[in-house]
């Protein structure tokens, strides 16, 4: 279930230059804890590599701050993959739910849940770089280092993002989420340009691997609404997990999807398996896996057959990859073949084996893989 | 080198009144000593070493010093573990985040040190035995030791004992790839391959396919050997199943 922000955080740190602002305000009316005013960075001293327990407390103290340097950039990928052409703008660092899979284990190093308060100049940034760029026609997703709407109750970023980029047609923003918090923006006019995505999985999967996340019919149910508020919609089935039936839980959750959404309601569908890197595994093992002395259930993400990709990652045997992807894309076919799906992070031969071509020749996510000159950016920080 | 049993000063609280280091093999007179006595601010002479002697150390060594100079913190799971096993980790210059899965490995702490003592494997096989060993015992609980023990053949070299049992402990980690693997290098080496070529299934990390060695010395031979590899039927060994 979601977690109820009010009752979440454990403690609060708000910069002194922040401590003004709106979010924090925010804040400070939601919480029922005191806020601490502070001029420095709390817990400097445990920054590093952080233990599992680390981790763990890092999701439950909130610290306000404003960011300094950019907030915008180029969407690392992966190695070898397929490229999507995503710029990222981070809006904070570390998340209230707690998938398995998270990769912020081997991302997050301050034991921390960060919020950046000065989003005027996140705004500011853009501005500069549309203005230098005026013909490019980017992706911006905010939820690659912490969840797009999660904790929107907190910073009603949403809004001030929907409004900028109304004022921006040409333009695309994602807001990718794992709850089905739409609340916020959902009434506000919009450009049709503001993609509400939703990382979806099986129901079990939810329940085992996707703590304290929104259930899968709520974020169906979400991203319904957000249809018919005309919102692009998008889903990413990713990551796909290898468990005992996985073709059956895989096979009802693109019947449910496509029993709620035509191809033409949905903007993309990325299909993607798990991965990640291998020094992840320790604190994987620590927070996910059984003990002599625990009866919890080892999570399928550590019992998983994986192996070494050449991009570093541990990822499930290529073949395997491949039948899973084609069983979400067959199924997908069989209701309509429309469906705009394509294969996040996955290498060329990954495309070549399920679709027999590269993303580019996929006339229905064509326009995503498609090169673009790279961007000027801004040069001084905000 | 802390002698073994010796103490630690964090538990002793302040000021012990000596404490013995091993292994600096000093000559007094005609006698050889193997151990430095510290009898006068102990403490701050062990922390001046550690300190001085960072990134000199193997790493099980320097969490042994560590330990004795504050609360060693995160590094108490690999002093649980006998002084001769940590000492082959130095040998092996092993860093102790790959030796994290130790951990998780603590109810087979006797057969283990047993049997890596025994087996000395390289520091990547010693890596790739706790991993394994970890998954595994994380995965099932009720594991035994007897159901993942090395078989060691006196008659054969520890290099293939060691392998041996690598390959067993991964059938039962990855027991439906290694299964399909099998099964592939199988069917591959019962294709009717052309003289000269040697065929052969092989997994590097998450692919597996066929690898392919001939020789060519003439345009004649390569024609052939593309007549030739067009006859066999590989179909059905990359059908998705």
């Amino acid at each position: 279930m979601m977690t109820d922000l009010k009752n979440f955080f454990e403690e609060l740190y708000i910069h002194e230059k922040s401590w003004d602002s709106h979010v924090a305000q925010q804040v400070r009316a939601s919480l029922n804890i005191p806020a601490q005013k502070v001029s420095e960075r709390p817990y400097q001293n445990a920054e590093g590599e952080l233990s599992g327990r680390d981790f763990d407390h890092s999701k439950k103290r909130l610290y306000l701050a404003p960011h300094e340097g950019h907030f915008f950039r180029k969407c690392p990928g992966t190695f070898g993959a397929a490229c999507c052409n995503y710029f990222v703008l981070n809006l904070g660092v570390q998340c209230n739910m707690n998938c398995s899979y998270c990769y912020l284990q081997s991302y997050v190093n301050s034991p921390l849940t960060q919020i950046y308060t000065n989003i005027d100049d996140a705004l500011r940034e853009l501005d500069q770089t549309v203005a230098q760029n005026p013909k490019s026609n980017f992706r911006v997703g905010t939820g690659e280092t912490i969840d797009s709407l999660s904790l929107d109750d907190l910073t009603l970023y949403s809004q001030t993002l929907v409004k900028w980029f109304a004022k921006h047609p040409h333009l695309t923003c994602e807001f990718k989420t794992k709850s089905d918090n739409i609340k916020n923006f959902i009434d506000l006019e919009h450009a049709g340009n503001v993609v509400v995505s939703f990382s979806i999985n099986p129901q079990a999967i939810v329940e085992s691997e996707e703590h304290r996340t929104a259930p899968l019919q709520a974020r169906l149910a979400a991203a319904r609404k957000a249809a018919d508020k005309k919102f692009p919609v998008a889903f990413h089935i990713d990551p796909m997990i290898y468990v005992e039936g996985w073709q059956d839980l895989y096979e009802n959750l693109v019947d449910r999807v496509a029993d709620m959404f035509s191809p033409e309601e949905l903007k993309w569908i990325s299909v993607g398996a798990l991965r990640f890197l291998p020094e992840m595994k320790h604190i994987l093992r620590e927070r996910f896996g059984s003990t002599q002395s625990s009866n919890r259930q080892p999570s399928a993400v550590l019992t998983g057959e994986m192996f070494l990709g050449d991009d570093g990652k541990l990822r499930y045997d290529q073949t395997l990859r491949a039948r899973m992807f084609n069983h979400v894309i067959d199924r997908f076919k069989k209701h309509n073949v429309k469906y705009p799906v394509f294969l996040c992070m996955e290498t060329p031969e990954a495309w070549l084996n399920t679709y027999a071509v590269t993303p580019r020749q996929v006339s229905s996510v064509s326009e995503l893989f498609a090169p673009i000159k790279p961007l000027a950016q801004t040069t001084s920080s905000p | 080198m802390v002698k073994e049993g010796t103490p630690s000063l964090a538990s002793l609280g302040a000021p012990p009144c000596y404490v013995a280091l091993c292994g600096f093999d000093r000559q007094d007179g005609s006698e050889f000593i193997d151990a430095l006595v510290i009898d006068e601010n102990p403490h701050a002479v062990i922390k001046s070493i550690y300190e001085n002697l960072t990134g000199e150390l193997g790493s099980c060594e320097s969490a042994r010093l560590k330990a004795i100079v504050e609360a060693a913190h995160g590094l108490e799971f690999i002093l649980r573990w006998d002084l001769s096993l940590q000492n082959l980790f130095d040998e092996k210059q092993m860093p102790l985040k790959v030796l994290k899965p130790l951990i998780y490995l603590e109810h087979w702490r006797k057969p283990l040190t047993e049997a890596l003592l025994e087996l000395k494997p390289s520091a990547q096989q010693i890596r790739e035995i706790l991993d394994l060993l970890c998954d595994l015992t994380l995965a099932n609980k009720d594991l035994s030791w007897e159901g993942i023990a090395p078989q060691i053949k006196t008659e054969k070299q520890n290099s293939d004992n060691v392998s041996t049992w690598i390959k067993s402990l991964q059938a039962k980690r990855f027991p439906k790839t290694i299964s399909r693997d099998d099964a592939q290098k199988e069917k591959t080496s019962q294709l009717s391959w052309p003289r000269g070529v040697h065929a052969r299934w092989e997994r590097q990390g998450d692919q597996a396919g066929i690898v392919i060695q001939t020789k060519i010395s003439n345009a004649l031979e390569w024609k052939r050997f593309k007549e030739n590899l067009n006859k066999i039927e590989i179909d059905e060994l990359f059908k998705l199943q």
